[in-house]
């Protein structure tokens, strides 16, 4: 029975963890697979998502940095966590168009490692200008209690424990975390996949210049799917920032294993990002629990095993030089 | 474009008068700025050694990454991990054997510090093996992707608990954990010296040194030696890297780069090429990684950041790759500029403006320039946080060169695949257009400026 509850709770650990990779991979790979551009600067979406949501839900005080020497004792709307589930994707969206319309659009046509080290760059650029703003510091970022609460409707308690069959009390804003994931997934697949917009995606994939010929105007599409992808960043910075530290540093910590959930689940592969992701979760979570000092490596072995066993990813179909 | 090219055409001595005239352009402007600064004649020293070392350093690493990019289009954003491989291995070779109540937590092997030197470099050429041995079946840009997450396993293999001390033939060796190791053995300088047996007389040396630099000279006397040295290094790079673009395994390499389908179908094993030369620059690469840090005394895993990688990038995008003189040059203007650049900046603005202290707050420094229109507060305030802002500016210089010229600051400078030249006569060429439309015959530019001009 215990053994059950242990195996029960890593396995929602893992879900937990592997959500966000799933939030980040989906939308590295949609980038990466329609517009074939290489996005090193996935993981500053992510730390963009992190502080904004901090920044829209909470309010925390600040002690060093260029923010704090500049008066700013506190930072922060705080105006509840629902509100920056909101906001955040929005403002981050509008950070990915701005991204592709003025860095990622001149490098289309380039080689992908021109792609590779603009972006670094870019991340780079991120990582230090919120080091400068917000001092390199871990600012505290708590799970939210409630969200949905207007007036006198108390709103929907999401942290605390929740007593689950078999498993016992667990963290509830875990389960929130797979919930938002599994939806927003559903949501951008249901998009690419059954809409007209998706219809157009799909095609500029497979031959950009023919669907331009069709009389379709193709640098639409290729924003907007920028943009979803770099929403999604925002949301996994926001939903994973109670969970993991905040500091500027987070961005590029998260971009290489965000990669390998891509790589190892196949490019261009929604269904393979989720996979990807649902297993980097798990494996995190089973070495965290039965060998902590080698959770990190765990990942690239992981990586490497799959890598040299299908180097398409586990859903690719893509064709790899043989 | 063309004014450019006039210029660096006119220098006599080519490419390596170039060289020599940016290294004398730097140390001339470093010495000015050590003048207003008013510094003494060992601070001008100084600040000479310092120079030279990061100018060795970073022109050493873009040499390397020059190999595998620049010639073979290996794209390799791991740099610092085999950079650390060279370090840690050399320091467990190198230090002194363990002794219970010593100052040092882990001991080493004991061995003399040049077989310390080569097992690093064996090492990093090792783990360059084990990195590109699964990549090469793979698209260009896992590549990227491997050796970056390999550079960040071995930053955290070397920051574990576990591997903190462990037993190797009988010794108490490890890597020290997150508090770093201790490297209490000979500097490479000494060790090269006593090897040579002129320890004795470079001690009189600087004894002699004392009419320049009265008190204690020996640091002062040991940095320029160790910057020459790290010249001395980076020719010896040059020569090897020259010698190996321009042999036939050089020039596989670059028909590589250029389309290794067509090396492949020429009856070339191209993977074992690659392989060769990716082992070749990581080995360079722990070298270079060796030189740095060993000096230092010390080295702490965290050192170990993507940031260098970053750094060695942005000094061969500066340079230009694919040559190697522009490595160097590259390499020299990231470390004087870039690197050293932002702190003689500063000092030289508060040197210039001595009476007046930066102001502490923003507050302090923007209210003079909105009541009294004085904006000297708000630029010292500025040049204040260019030391913070000094890899936001990296990272905008790096952004730039990659949207408007890729093919590198100092002009168009890939040496091709070919052993003849490409370009058409000069009579041919008299009828049409300028320089540029007459290189694009030769197939490797004309793919380098159709991407460029493309849309």
């Amino acid at each position: 029975m215990s053994l059950l509850s242990d195996v029960l709770v890593i396995l929602l650990n893992g879900l937990q963890q592997g959500a966000i990779y799933v939030l980040l991979a989906v939308g590295l790979s949609i980038i990466l697979g329609t517009l074939k551009f290489v996005n090193f600067a996935h993981g500053a979406l992510y730390l963009i998502g992190t502080y904004a949501g901090l920044f829209v839900a909470l309010n925390v005080p600040l002690s060093n940095g260029k923010l704090a020497e500049w008066g700013f004792s506190s930072f922060g709307l705080d105006i509840g966590f629902f509100a920056a589930l909101i906001f955040v994707p929005l403002f981050v969206f509008g950070v990915g168009l701005l991204m592709e319309r003025y860095l990622a659009r001149a490098f289309y046509d380039r080689p992908d490692t021109d792609q590779i080290l603009v972006t670094f760059g870019l991340a780079i650029v991120v990582q230090e200008l919120f080091r400068v703003l917000f001092g390199s510091n871990s600012l505290p970022f708590e799970q939210p209690e409630r969200i949905l609460s207007f007036g006198s409707f108390a709103g929907l308690p999401v942290s605390g424990p929740v007593a689950l069959p078999i498993v016992g009390n667990f963290p509830q804003w875990r389960l929130w975390v797979i919930g938002i994931t599994a939806v927003l997934v559903a949501l951008v697949y249901l998009l690419v996949e059954y809409t007209d917009f998706g219809l157009v995606v799909r095609a500029g994939t497979r031959d950009a210049e023919m669907v331009r010929l069709l009389g379709i105007k193709i640098t639409r599409p290729y924003i907007v799917v920028f943009g979803i992808g770099a929403a999604l960043a925002g949301v996994a910075g926001v939903v994973g920032g109670p969970l993991n530290v905040v500091n500027p540093t987070i961005g590029t910590n998260i971009l290489v294993p965000a990669f390998l959930t891509v790589v190892i689940g196949g490019v261009g592969s929604i269904a393979g990002a989720v996979v990807g992701g649902i297993v980097f979760g798990l494996t995190t979570a089973a070495l965290v629990a039965f060998a902590p000092a080698w959770s990190q490596v765990g990942l690239y072995a992981i990586a490497a095993i799959v890598l040299l066993t299908r180097p398409q990813g586990l859903l690719g179909d893509e064709e790899v030089t043989p | 474009m063309s004014v450019r090219d006039d210029f660096t055409a006119r220098i006599p001595g080519g490419d390596a008068g170039l060289i020599v005239l940016v290294l004398l352009g730097t140390y001339l402007a470093y010495v000015l700025a050590g003048l207003v600064l008013g510094y003494t004649l060992r601070g001008q020293l100084n600040s000479i050694a310092t120079l030279t070392f990061y100018i060795g350093v970073f022109a050493m690493l873009s040499l390397a990454l020059n190999l595998h990019w620049g010639y073979t289009g290996l794209f390799n954003i791991g740099i610092v991990g085999f950079m650390a491989v060279g370090v840690y291995v050399t320091a467990i070779v190198t230090k002194p054997t363990y002794v219970a109540g010593g100052a040092a937590q882990v001991g080493g092997l004991g061995l003399p510090l040049w077989v310390g030197i080569l097992a690093g470099m064996l090492a990093a050429a090792l783990l360059g093996l084990v990195v590109a041995l699964p990549a090469l079946r793979l698209r260009a840009d896992y590549l990227a992707i491997v050796t970056i997450a390999m550079s960040e396993i071995v930053r955290f293999s070397f920051l574990s608990g576990e591997l903190q001390q462990f037993q190797l033939l009988g010794n108490r060796v490890g890597f020290g954990g997150g508090s770093g190791l201790i490297l209490d053995f000979a500097p490479p300088l000494e060790a090269l010296l006593r090897g040579v047996g002129l320890w004795n007389g470079y001690l009189g040396f600087v004894d002699a040194f004392q009419v320049v630099v009265p008190r204690n000279p020996k640091p002062v006397v040991d940095g320029l030696i160790y910057g020459l040295l790290l010249l001395g290094f980076v020719a010896g790079f040059y020569w090897l890297l020259k010698r190996t673009g321009e042999s036939p395994f050089g020039r596989v390499l670059k028909a590589i780069r250029e389309d290794e389908d067509v090396a492949n179908a020429l009856g070339k094993n191209t993977d074992r090429f690659k392989i060769k030369s990716f082992m070749l620059g990581c080995a360079l690469m722990g070298l270079a990684g060796i030189l740095w840090l060993v000096p230092q005394g010390a080295v702490t895993p965290n050192f170990f950041r993507p940031r260098v990688t970053f750094f060695v990038w942005i000094a061969l995008i500066i340079g230009g790759a694919g040559s190697n003189t522009g490595s160097v040059l590259g390499g020299a203007i990231f470390a004087a500029v870039l690197y050293q650049g932002p702190r003689y900046f500063q000092n030289l603005v508060s040197a210039v403006f001595p009476n007046l202290d930066s102001p502490s707050g923003f507050g302090q420094a923007i209210s003079p320039l909105i009541s009294q229109f004085d904006p000297v507060p708000f630029l010292l305030y500025t040049v204040d946080s260019i030391r913070q802002l000094q890899l936001v500016v990296m990272g905008l210089v790096l952004i730039w060169l990659m949207h408007n010229r890729p093919e590198g600051m100092l002009g168009y400078r890939k040496e091709t695949a070919s052993v003849i030249p490409l370009s058409r006569p000069k009579s041919m060429a008299a009828d049409g257009g300028d320089d540029d439309s007459v290189r694009t015959d030769g197939g490797v530019d004309a793919a380098a400026q159709g991407g460029e001009t493309d849309e």
